[in-house]
C-alpha cells in the first residue's frame, strides 16, 4: 500500500492483533464454504444464500395460497396473510402445515380463535376456506389460471367443501 | 511505491486484509450502522416480541442458539433485549463507548435475530450487518476529525466489504446448487411477481422474456460482485449505484428490500468527507474537499477501500492509548 511517507498513522497493529484477525477472517469464511456447500438455513447465518434460489419450471405452475373467510356479519373476505397480522400466522406456516389442515379442516378454528383475540373489535369469522390460486405456464408465460379449493371449517356445521368458490 | 522492491505475495495479502484507511471513516460508519441497528430491531426484525407472546409451539431454535443453549423467548425478556439494544445503539452511535457498548450489541443483536430466524424462515440480508457489529468493537476509538490511517480500520471496514460482497456471490452458488445452472432460463420471478408482487411487477407477468432477461442480469451482476475491489473512485461509485438500483428495483417489483446489506455498502463509500464536515474541535486542513466528490488527480484522499490515505491532520491528542 503506498502511504505517504511520514503520513500520520495510528498506532500499528501487533503481530497478534493481526493474527487472530486474519484468524477470524478465514474461521468466518470456511464456515461460509461449508454452509454454502453443505449447509442449510438451520445454519444461520453462515447457511447458503439461498433466496430465490428455487427455479420454476417455465412450463410448470405457481401455486400461491389464499385463506378466505365468511365474517358474522354476512361479509366475505381474503384473509391477509402476507403477515401475522390478521390471524397470527403467516403464508409460509400456512404453506408448512397444509396437509395437517386438510385432513383436520378443524384446525381452521385457531384461525378463527387468533382473529377473534387479536381484532375484538371486528365481528368473527364464521366460516374459512382454504385454497390455491394455480397459475398454469407454458413457455415461461401465462397459459391459464384455476383457483383449488382445498378444504373449509364452519363455526356452524354448513354444506361441503366445495359450494363456495370464491372469485 | 516506485523504487521500492515488489513485495512478496504474502506481504501483498496482509497489506490488502489491513489498508490503511481513516479512522473517520469507522467514525461516520458506526453512526450509520448503529443508527440502522434501531432500525432492525424496531421495523426489519420486528416480530420477535409477537413471536416470543405467542409461547413456544412454533419455536424451532437455529443450529448457532441450540449450540449456545439459547432459552426459549419470554416476552420480558425480550422486550428488556429491545429496550437495550435500541438505547445503547442510540449512544454507540454517537461514537462513545466503542467496545464497552459495542461488544454487547453485537451479541445482543446476535441473538435478537437468532430468536426471529428461528420460527422456520431465514432472513439471507443479515450477514454483512451482524460482521459489521462483531467487527466495529475492535476498532476502538474513532472520530469523526482523525482521519490518521488506522490498520484497524481497514481491516474492520475490509471484513464488511467482504460480507457484503460474498452475499452476491454465494447466491450464486446456492442458485446453482437448488436451481440448477440453468436457474436463469427459470420461472422463478414470475413466481415471484405472482405471489408478492406489487402494481409495477404485476405488469411485468405479461412480458416474461424480460423476466429471464432480468434472471440473467441478476446472476452475472451476484457473479461480478468481487470486481468491485478492483475498482476505484468514480467507478466504484457507479459500481456501487448499479448494486444499489438493483436493490430499488427489486423493491420497486417484489418488495424486497435487502436493506441490511444495503447499509453495509457505505464500508465502501470515502464517508471521512462527512466526517470532516462535521462541526468539532477541528485542526488544521483536516481533509481536502474535491469539487466533484469522488477522485481528484493528485491528492491521495482515501476514496475506495483499496486506496490508501495520506492523513493530513493530527488531532488535537492522541485518542489511542
Amino acid at each position: 500500500m503506498d502511504l505517504q511517507a511520514g503520513a500520520p498513522k495510528r498506532k500499528p497493529l501487533s503481530g497478534v492483533g493481526r493474527a487472530w484477525r486474519l484468524g477470524t477472517v478465514a474461521a468466518a469464511a470456511g464456515l461460509l464454504v461449508y454452509g454454502s456447500a453443505w449447509g442449510d438455513d438451520d445454519l444461520f447465518p453462515f447457511g447458503p444464500m439461498s433466496q430465490y434460489s428455487f427455479r420454476i419450471d417455465p412450463d410448470g405452475e405457481i401455486r400461491a395460497l389464499w385463506v378466505e373467510a365468511d365474517l358474522a356479519d354476512g361479509s366475505h373476505r381474503r384473509l391477509d396473510i402476507s403477515n401475522a397480522d390478521d390471524i397470527g400466522v403467516a403464508r409460509a406456516e400456512l404453506e408448512g402445515q397444509l396437509d395437517r389442515i386438510i385432513a383436520d379442516p378443524a384446525r381452521l378454528s385457531e384461525l378463527a380463535d387468533a382473529w377473534a383475540r387479536l381484532h375484538s373489535d371486528r365481528p368473527e369469522l364464521r366460516r374459512i376456506i382454504v385454497g390455491q390460486d394455480v397459475v398454469e405456464l407454458h413457455d415461461g408465460r401465462e397459459a391459464g389460471r384455476r383457483t383449488d379449493v382445498f378444504t373449509s371449517w364452519s363455526a356452524v356445521p354448513v354444506a361441503g367443501v366445495n359450494d363456495v368458490v370464491p372469485k | 511505491m516506485t523504487g521500492s522492491p515488489p513485495p512478496g505475495l504474502g506481504e501483498r495479502v496482509t497489506a490488502w486484509f489491513f489498508p490503511l484507511l481513516p479512522n473517520s471513516r469507522i467514525a461516520v460508519l458506526r453512526a450509520a450502522i448503529y443508527l440502522f441497528v434501531v432500525v432492525d430491531v424496531l421495523v426489519m426484525v420486528n416480530d420477535v416480541v409477537p413471536k416470543a407472546s405467542t409461547g413456544a409451539a412454533f419455536y424451532q431454535p437455529v443450529a448457532a442458539a441450540r449450540l449456545i443453549h439459547l432459552p426459549e423467548p419470554h416476552e420480558h425478556v425480550v422486550v428488556a433485549l429491545r429496550a437495550f439494544l435500541v438505547l445503547a445503539a442510540l449512544v454507540a452511535a454517537t461514537n462513545r463507548l466503542p467496545r464497552l457498548l459495542g461488544w454487547p450489541i453485537a451479541v445482543g443483536h446476535l441473538i435478537w435475530v437468532l430468536y426471529g430466524m428461528s420460527y422456520g424462515k431465514v432472513d439471507h440480508d443479515h450477514l454483512a450487518l451482524l460482521v459489521a457489529l462483531f467487527v466495529l468493537p475492535t476498532v476502538g476509538r474513532s472520530h469523526p476529525h482523525d482521519h490518521r490511517a488506522d490498520e484497524r480500520a481497514g481491516w474492520a471496514l475490509r471484513c464488511i466489504q467482504l460480507a457484503v460482497v460474498c452475499t452476491y456471490t454465494l447466491s450464486v452458488w446456492a442458485k446453482v446448487r437448488y436451481g440448477g445452472l440453468d436457474w436463469p432460463t427459470g420461472a422463478t420471478l414470475m413466481w415471484a411477481v405472482e405471489r408478492r408482487g406489487t402494481f409495477l411487477g404485476e405488469h411485468l407477468v405479461h412480458v416474461p422474456d424480460l423476466l429471464v432477461l432480468a434472471q440473467w442480469v441478476t446472476v452475472l451482476a451476484e457473479l461480478a460482485a468481487p470486481l468491485v475491489f478492483f475498482l476505484k473512485g468514480r467507478k466504484l461509485g457507479l459500481a456501487v449505484g448499479f448494486y444499489l438500483s438493483f436493490h430499488l428495483i427489486t423493491y420497486a417489483v417484489i418488495s424486497i428490500h435487502f436493506l441490511p446489506l444495503v447499509v453495509c455498502w457505505l464500508s465502501f463509500a470515502p464517508l471521512e468527507k462527512i466526517g470532516a464536515k462535521l462541526p468539532g474541535p477541528r485542526v488544521r486542513p483536516s481533509i481536502r474537499r474535491q469539487p466533484a466528490g469522488l477522485g481528484a488527480p493528485g491528492h491521495a484522499v482515501a476514496i475506495s477501500g483499496d486506496q490508501a490515505v495520506e492523513a493530513v491532520a493530527d488531532p488535537p491528542e492522541r485518542r489511542d492509548a
